[in-house]
């Protein structure tokens, strides 16, 4: 044991004398996990801002209204160019007015995630229960069509809900004969239009909507964003960090030492487990860097810190027994280098550790879980989010030290101390 | 000059003939960019790829005065053929001749696409808790607060990405009395579950469409009726509204289809909609090409700090040849290597894109020689931060992780991990500026020039400094 | 005399890319007398460095055993390991560890601690003469102090039974001098039993009680210098420089078939193999009472038109030995 522990010792004596190591252990990570946290975080709940260019062709109150209507619906929408301000926040470039080729090309440049043209007539057509139509244009992205759409459909209800009223109320009228002549028919509908108006701006009826689970220090937002990028950036540094052992072997197997190791009498076990060793110590320092994060910036990481602890540990020995499994097959250091940057580069996004494997198709889900990313960020979604407790995660774990001992067998039985 | 191709032949040679390297500028963006373009652009198109979202109903609802319970209703439209429903009586259809019923059939289509919900009350919840999937509410079982606590577990527990909860007093608040003509204030709660946010978010806007729809409904009667009020008087009213028939006067108000306003929605490009797996494709695609050709890039200007150590570029320097050439036929041979690699992704996205499009298409637009000028822009860009890069450090171990950290970081801002940053913030990285050139033309629209001379002088500028930085570390080889 | 290492039916084969097999060692049996030093002389891809690696447990044989002071390599290798020390052909360091440092780390490995282990890092320093520089990173040594380190991490825990795989490739004529001497010493002054391996027949010579000759994975001769020199019997060899003239395979035949004596006649043409001289060819005469053939060798050769510039009579040696035994000279 004391040799292991010297072999480990040594190991990691070795990485931290690279000072550039600390780049990739300590800093990337961090900002990574910042940045990706923050701002997807906001994409994914409502609050970013979110451009939406807007052709008023009409110029009405009830256009104004329907403007109005939208921004309630979803706060984050910045509606151009009406909502600008002096920082340019819908970087117009001076331009005052956005016309439909300006508001095409705002689109495709991806300045604005939407466009709605609001045609001439809307108001009249409204009032006199006539077909409008209200254009949104989009470009395909990851939810935001759809948020804007479902924010549009909500502004166009509340608009057409006095209209839907004066219309309703008009033809209760005429139907029943309770007004004689067309002009106090026609008198009776604004009015019924105005007193609809009314009601809907003591908003009867409201939609509160909250996130479940205990409210996070950080707000719901950060919860969400960090949530999501603590474990996911984690996991995929964890792999940079320890798929580096396979450089650093290949690197050993180069310069001798490992085969001067071999001479040494140390058994197999000791030497395989120290190399071992030293590398899960350094995927856990990585998780330990990304958690610290997620806790300084104050996000909750569930009720069972433990099965947390337990799940991010099962991950690393996972990925280092992978490691050395693939280390087998690795002839030189280029080779390790170019391996984990694939490896490390296609099993973080195919398990969802760039974004959370909800918002991919069914099919997607399930080939994501060959990458062990997957496991793990199913246990800890389930640990952040979802309160769940170790028994809850007993199964990706189960999963997770499954592949450990598949590569560890197959690691041990096929390591060379040779190229 | 001869010399010059001479050495730039070689770097070709080197960069293509090694597998390790191939691995990194050739096969990983390609997987990345195939898994990207997978999970977002869903297999042959189809809407969204979020579906079936499991979300639970609660309707605590115990109906108005007049019998009409409009949570019974809210269930029906989310939960089809909900026993609820049918006993409070649907909603007589609408007949009025100017509603137009656009939309009806497709918003529930794809409502029912959408998600998968489900009815929620004190049977379900004991189930829940029995079979152990959440614990037991602390409320008395049957009761209000002990279904709703069990609907927020079963959320938080991430069995549902969502619970709406319709409260007691849903129907009586929005209910139109005689008695009291304003109505009363009510308020549905979505419960989320924040490890789904988007699928989460979807089930907010359609709460709020549904209660929206409601509401009309009901203002529309109230409105009406307090309008009626107010011109006939209390006792006529009361006369006229014995011979109404209510439920089918205002049926038109509750139904969605009936609204003569209609989104209609479109994307920018036809294309678009045909090719949304292809245009995804472009999306990731050109984001990944950019990010990988940074290190296709910088292994070559690196590589001249390995063959300083392996004493072969000392080997060059000491041969009759200028200095210049020496860095030219380098740089040369990095750039045509940044071109071959941009130039075969290309392709082989194509390819993929065609295939997950079943048939051929050009993802990239139809503007071979704007392609050409893009990619040739964008090599110059990543080579030239090569360069910087290689007159910044100090040796090539130090350059390896740097360079890594640096890359990933770029390519983040610029959008290659799927998410995409504010504009100010994305364009600090050259990844921004080539992905969004090679958008513009996938999409055909062919003004890149901004984006071109933005590349270019990035480029250059970058050339310059890196050239100077490293020709003075290389003085004294 | 006791025996350190007992080497029995030895084999190890190897896998081409392509597949087929290749025989590196092809069981081979010695046994190694405690305090000797034992050369094992080779040409380059003989299979030294694979027998070394098997019997110091780097690589697995795949037949035949290796016992260390009675451990057999396979069965107890903790034990056998414990025994010896390696000193690689490679420097194997840590470039970035200082020399000390690197000591400290491998003596670990050897199972030394403490006090102990202080007390031999700073002995193997000043063995290697590198004391007054233990602190430096050893990738900014010279080649000849990297070697010296590496050299000295084998000596670190005093085994009873040292390896030396070829460590003068390489080197400037000093610091193998200097090694040279320190392998004698390990014998002189601490007992110590010594392997050494070698493609280098002065080296043999010069340090070997006893010498095995290896060729395409077999020993093909074992014994002390002199035994092996007598099975050559009273072979001298001839080396006559003839410059830079071309020298045709008849003449060489000629040489070989047609004088009483001689057994064998070969060309090394300037600058080929080990003969670095870019201006002499040498044609190299093995014969019976050699000094007897000289006067019609050089008349063969002045027959077929070349003019020999200087002759060298060189007594039986190892060298020819091996030219004796395979009809090529070690070094090529």
């Amino acid at each position: 044991m004391r040799k292991i522990l010297q072999i480990v010792r040594n190991d990691l004596r070795l990485f931290f004398l690279s000072r550039e190591n600390l780049i990739s252990l300590l800093f990337v990570p961090v900002v990574m996990t910042l940045v990706v946290g923050i701002f997807s975080g906001n994409a994914a709940s409502e609050s970013p801002e979110m451009l939406v260019d807007v052709i008023d062709r009409d110029g009405s109150p009830l256009s104004a209204q329907l403007l109005e209507a939208l921004r309630e619906a979803n706060s984050s929408l910045i509606l151009c160019p009406l909502d600008n301000d002096t920082a340019g926040r819908c970087e117009l470039d001076g331009a005052g007015e956005i016309g439909p080729e300006q508001a095409r090309g705002r689109l495709e440049e991806r300045v604005t995630e939407a466009a709605i043209v609001i045609p001439p007539g809307f108001e009249t057509g409204v009032r006199s229960f006539e077909p409008v139509q209200v254009t949104l244009y989009t470009l395909e992205d990851i939810g935001v069509p759809e948020a804007a759409e479902q924010a549009l459909n909500a502004a166009l209800q509340r608009v057409n809900g006095a209209a839907a009223a004066a219309r309703t109320g008009a033809a209760l009228v005429s139907q029943n004969g309770l007004l004689p002549d067309e002009d106090s028919r026609s008198a009776f509908a604004k009015q019924v239009y105005d007193r609809a108006s009314q009601i809907w701006a003591e908003e009867p009826v409201t939609v509160n909507f909250e996130y479940a689970g205990d409210p996070p220090s950080g707000g719901p937002d950060l919860q969400s964003g960090l949530g999501q990028s603590v474990p996911g950036m984690g996991a995929m540094f964890v792999m940079f960090t320890v798929f580096g052992g396979m450089t650093a072997l290949a690197e050993e197997r180069a310069q001798w030492t490992l085969q001067r190791l071999a001479t040494a009498p140390l058994s197999r076990a000791q030497l395989l487990g120290g190399k071992i060793l030293a590398r899960f110590v350094l995927g856990a320092l990585q998780f330990m860097v990304v958690f610290a994060v997620g806790i300084a910036a104050g996000i909750q990481l569930g009720r069972d810190p433990l099965a947390l602890v337990l799940v991010a540990f099962a991950y690393t020995l996972s990925i280092t027994a992978l490691s050395f499994a693939l280390g087998t097959w690795i002839k030189n250091e280029a080779q390790a280098g170019g391996f984990s940057l694939l490896l490390s580069l296609v099993l973080a996004p195919l398990g969802g550790a760039w974004w959370p494997l909800e918002i991919v198709p069914r099919a997607m889900q399930i080939v994501g879980h060959i990458s062990p990313v997957a496991w793990a960020m199913d246990a800890f979604n389930a640990l952040i989010f979802n309160q769940a407790r170790l028994p809850d995660v007993v199964l990706p774990i189960a999963v997770l030290l499954g592949i450990t001992a598949v590569a560890f067998a197959w690691a041990i039985a096929r390591f060379r101390y040779e190229g | 000059m001869k010399k010059l191709w001479t050495i730039a032949w070689k770097e070709l040679y080197v960069r293509f003939t090694d597998r390790n390297l191939m691995l990194i500028m050739i096969a990983t963006p390609l997987a990345l960019s195939t898994i990207m373009g997978l999970a977002f652009g869903g297999l042959g198109g189809g809407s969204s790829p979020v579906t079936r979202i499991p979300v639970l109903v609660v309707n605590h609802d115990a109906g108005s005065e007049f019998g009409v319970n409009y949570g019974d209703i809210f269930l029906s439209i989310l939960v089809p053929g909900t026993d609820g429903a049918a006993a409070a009586g649907e909603l007589p259809a609408c007949s009025l001749d100017g509603g137009t019923k656009t939309g009806t059939e497709s918003d529930q289509f794809s409502l029912q696409e959408l998600t998968a919900a489900q009815a929620f009350g004190a049977e379900q919840a004991e189930a829940l808790v029995r079979e152990g999937s959440i614990p037991a509410p602390a409320a008395d079982p049957g009761s209000a607060a002990y279904v709703d606590s069990a609907a927020r577990s079963a959320v938080e527990r991430g069995l549902y990405a969502a619970a709406i909860i319709i409260p007691e007093d849903f129907s009586r608040q929005l209910s139109f009395s005689p008695a009291s003509p304003d109505t009363g204030r009510t308020q549905v709660t979505v419960y989320a579950d924040p490890g789904r946010p988007i699928s989460a978010g979807i089930i907010g806007s359609i709460a709020r469409g549904i209660t929206n729809q409601i509401a009309t409904g009901n203002i529309a009667i109230a409105a009406t009726l307090g309008e009626l009020q107010a011109s006939l008087g209390g006792p006529a009213m009361g006369q006229a509204a014995a011979n109404i028939d209510f439920a089918s006067a205002f049926a038109c108000a509750f139904d969605p289809g009936s609204s003569t306003i209609s989104i209609d929605r479109q994307m920018v490009r036809r294309a678009q909609q045909e090719n949304r797996a292809a245009l995804v494709l472009v999306v990731v695609g050109s984001a990944q090409a950019m990010f990988f050709a940074m290190f296709t890039a910088q292994f070559g200007v690196l590589n001249m700090h390995w063959e300083r150590r392996g004493w072969t570029l000392q080997r060059m320097l000491i041969s009759p040849t200028p200095r210049s050439i020496i860095m030219g036929g380098k740089l040369v041979g990095v750039f045509i290597s940044v071109v071959s690699q941009l130039v075969v992704l290309l392709l082989a996205l194509t390819l993929v894109g065609s295939l997950l499009q079943g048939r051929f298409i050009l993802i990239w637009g139809d503007q071979p020689l704007l392609i050409l000028i893009a990619i040739l822009a964008a090599s110059l860009a990543v080579s030239g931060f090569g360069m910087l890069l290689a007159g910044l450090v100090k040796s090539p171990e130090q350059a390896s992780v740097f360079t890594s950290a640096l890359n990933i970081g770029l390519a983040a801002l610029g959008g290659s991990f799927g998410f995409t940053l504010p504009k100010a913030i994305s364009q600090l990285s050259m990844v921004y500026w080539g992905r969004t050139t090679f958008e513009m033309l996938a999409v055909g629209n062919s003004d890149i020039w901004v984006n071109v001379l933005v590349l270019v002088l990035q480029g250059a500028v970058m050339y310059a400094i890196g050239l100077l930085l490293f020709n003075r570390r290389f003085e004294n080889v | 005399m006791e025996t350190m290492v007992e080497i029995k039916d030895l084999t190890k084969t190897f896998k081409r890319p392509d597949g087929t097999p290749i025989q590196a060692v092809k069981g081979i049996s010695l046994d190694i007398y405690k305090g000797e030093i034992f050369s094992l002389l080779g040409p380059n891809g003989a299979g030294k460095t694979t027998t070394i690696s098997m019997i110091s447990g780097l690589i697995e044989p795949t037949a035949g055993d290796a016992k260390i002071g009675g451990y057999s390599i396979r069965e107890q290798p903790i034990k056998a390991k414990q025994l010896m020390g390696v000193i690689p052909q490679e420097v194997a360091l840590y470039p970035q560890l200082t020399a000390r440092q690197n000591l400290e780390f491998f003596g670990k490995m050897y199972g030394l601690w403490g006090k102990e282990l202080n007390r031999r890092v700073d002995e193997v320093l000043e063995l290697i003469g590198l004391t007054d520089r233990q602190k430096d990173r050893v990738q900014t040594y010279s080649g000849g102090m990297k070697r010296r380190v590496n050299i000295g991490v084998g000596l670190l825990h005093r085994p009873a039974l040292v390896y030396m795989d070829e460590p003068t490739v390489g080197i400037d004529p000093q610091s193998r001098r200097r090694i040279l001497d320190t392998v004698l010493q390990l014998r002189d002054e601490y007992g110590m039993t010594v392997l050494y391996t070698t493609h280098l027949m002065e080296e043999a010579q010069e340090l070997s009680d006893r010498v095995g000759i290896i060729d395409h994975g077999d020993i093909i001769a074992l014994g002390t210098q002199g035994e092996l020199i007598q099975q050559v019997g009273e072979q001298d060899r001839l080396i006559l420089n003839v410059g830079r003239q071309p020298v045709s395979a008849e003449l060489l035949k000629e040489l070989q078939d047609h004088i009483e004596g001689v057994t064998h006649a070969m060309y090394d043409p300037p600058g080929s193999g080990e003969n670095s001289h870019s201006d002499r060819g040498l044609i190299t005469v093995t014969a019976t009472r050699g000094r007897r053939a000289l006067p019609e060798i050089l008349h063969r050769i002045a027959e077929a038109g070349l003019e020999v510039q200087s002759v060298e009579v060189r007594e039986p040696d190892l060298e020819a030995v091996f030219l004796n035994l395979t009809g090529r000279a070690l070094r090529d």
